[in-house]
């Protein structure tokens, strides 16, 4: 079987959540620590070290082009290195390099796990975690230009990720891969994470029962990831000091910290693909 | 009288200008170490044991590296670098290329070992900040000059052996690269940008008053990332297998050098290297706090108050 299963997101739409929830199913529904140094299987595609490590060139002497056009490549090395699937967290959009080729090449990929949230959630967890104005934050989301840790100002240990805007980001992986996806709306994880760990075994082809699963979800359950957080902080967060990467974890919180006018404006950008997706 | 410049202790020869160096200030009569000149490169090297979109190595342990519609460059020996461009001579990407990832390869066919990291002289010794691309290296190193150190290589540290055993880093050459971000926040004129195409956001800085050209003994490494919420700021004692494999990663490219050269002899080197001090250094997330920081690193890694 082909080894690379994207778990793709837009940020701040359950993606960690997800990640950890496999790690314990792949581990028999073992608890987890959020701080484990070692999940060697569980990384981020757009980690700028494994990718300078891959093409052994420093990135940070290329341009975001560059790189782009460089990726499919790296993951194809990446792929050949063997020892099973290897589960990569993917905020870009599904996109064509430079070259024009997919950025996620279908030959070394055996599925994603493409997960959604209603974006006005997706607005206020993002403008909350990293201390960003939420008007700032909403404009953002509406730009198909946006690219993440961009090298326009400075580097970061993530290489450059073309995010589109919010609804481009979900039409690209809704539409556009060339290997099976499976698309888990958040709320959904939140209303029956059990259920959305079978969909998930099965398309990736992992064998499991639900025994297993119960524990997966009991290992992740909100309460227990926020409780070690504010025990030993978590090593992936890089929000503001006062603010928890586990936050709230919850659906619909928007509607006690968006104003109605922000919320509108969030359905006027994004409608077509709300409603597509069944928040509105 | 020569047009030779030097970096590295190298003297290098070279038809390409490469004004960030110096003049090559050693014995008239040593013939150059390393020569750079402009010529056809092949398309495709024979025999390819590691091939990136990026990086080809020959089993001859020739290696071409190359950036599509920018330029490609054959390294042979660790004596000569053909550069194949459209570029023009003051092109920035030129240098970047050539004292960055191809001196780093140059290096790995000698038999060195290069570190990824920026070297500075603190307090008369040397100090390298390893890390990967993105740790803050340079960021560091710069906030570390303004307290009124002095700079001894900005990417690669080099190593030999003193007379007495002792291990010498040696001097780079008088210029560091930053980013946009950390020019701004440390008031910083930037220079050049590191490549024609417009985007990127780093620059030269050149700093020949800030500059010490002579090898010193190294007297630890820190191994830089940025604190996170489970990792605060601070400097802590790494030794032994964590001391080792901190070390190892940071060995420039490896991955590719280990088609380079003896991985048995690169690890030796580690080893020699790990006898000094190892320090895992997380630095503040944000430039605020960075200038108190590099204030207080000397005294944090144990190095007196003497001179600088």
């Amino acid at each position: 079987m082909k080894p690379l299963v994207w778990i793709a997101s837009y940020p701040k739409s359950g993606n960690t959540w997800m990640r950890l929830a496999l790690t314990s199913l792949l581990n028999g529904g073992a608890a987890i620590d959020i701080n484990m140094s070692r999940r060697p299987r569980d990384v981020s595609s757009f980690n700028r070290m494994i990718f300078d490590d891959l093409v052994g060139v420093e990135s940070s002497e290329l341009t975001e082009d560059e790189i782009l056009a460089a990726r499919p490549a790296a993951f194809r090395l990446w792929a050949a290195e063997g020892g099973g699937p290897l589960f990569l967290k993917v905020h870009e959009a599904y996109i064509d390099t430079p070259k024009g080729e997919p950025l996620f090449p279908a030959d070394v990929s055996r599925a994603a796990i493409h997960i959604v949230r209603d974006p006005r959630d997706v607005a206020v967890s993002t403008a909350r975690s990293y201390g960003n104005d939420i008007d700032t934050v909403i404009a953002r989301m509406a730009n198909p230009g946006h690219v993440q840790s961009s090298t326009r100002h400075q580097v970061n240990p993530t290489l450059p990720q073309p995010l589109s805007s919010w609804s481009g980001h979900a039409e690209s992986w809704l539409d556009r891969p060339r290997f099976p996806v499976l698309t888990l709306r958040y709320e959904d994880m939140l209303e029956d994470m059990a259920a959305a760990l079978r969909r998930t075994a099965a398309i990736i082809g992992i064998t499991t029962d639900d025994a297993t699963i119960d524990r997966a979800v009991m290992a992740t359950r909100f309460d227990r990831l926020r409780q070690q957080e504010e025990q030993r902080g978590f090593i992936e967060s890089r929000t503001q000091s006062s603010v928890f990467f586990f936050r709230r974890g919850i659906a619909g919180g928007w509607r006690d910290e968006l104003t109605p006018a922000q919320a509108a404006r969030i359905v006027t950008d994004h409608g077509p693909m709300m409603k597509r997706l069944g928040y509105i | 009288m020569t047009d030779d410049c030097m970096a590295y202790g190298l003297r290098i020869h070279t038809r390409i200008p490469l004004p960030q160096t110096l003049a090559w200030n050693g014995s008239a009569g040593r013939p150059p170490d390393l020569e750079i000149d402009r010529g056809s490169v092949p398309e495709q090297l024979p025999d390819l044991v590691r091939h990136t979109p990026f990086v080809q190595v020959s089993a001859d342990g020739r290696l071409r590296f190359a950036i599509d519609g920018v330029l490609s460059v054959l390294i042979e020996n660790g004596r000569r670098i053909t550069v194949d461009t459209a570029l023009p001579d003051d092109a920035p990407d030129l240098p970047s290329m050539l004292l960055g990832p191809a001196l780093g390869m140059v290096f790995h066919q000698r038999g060195l070992t290069p570190l990824h990291g920026s070297c500075l002289a603190l307090r008369g010794q040397a100090v390298v900040i390893a890390g990967p691309s993105g740790a803050g290296k340079s960021t560091l190193a710069a906030a570390l000059l303004a307290q009124g150190h002095r700079l001894l290589a900005d990417d690669l540290a080099i190593f030999e052996t003193a007379a007495d055993g002792r291990l010498l880093v040696v001097p780079g050459y008088p210029q560091q690269r930053l980013w946009r971000g950390a020019l701004e926040a440390l008031a910083i004129t930037p220079g050049r940008p590191i490549r024609s195409a417009a985007r990127l956001g780093k620059f030269e800085r050149r700093v020949p008053e800030l500059f010490y050209p002579e090898p010193l003994p190294l007297a630890a490494i820190c191994h830089l990332s940025e604190a996170d919420p489970s990792n605060p700021p601070g400097v802590s004692l790494l030794t032994g297998v964590e001391a080792f494999e901190a070390t190892r990663r940071n060995i420039y490219r490896f991955h590719i050098a280990a088609h380079l050269t003896a991985i048995p002899d690169m690890l030796h080197r580690v080893a020699g290297i790990v006898r000094l001090p190892q320090y895992r250094v997380r630095r503040p997330g944000n430039f605020t706090d960075l200038t108190a920081f590099a204030a207080a690193m000397p005294a944090a890694l144990g190095l007196g108050s003497e001179a600088r």
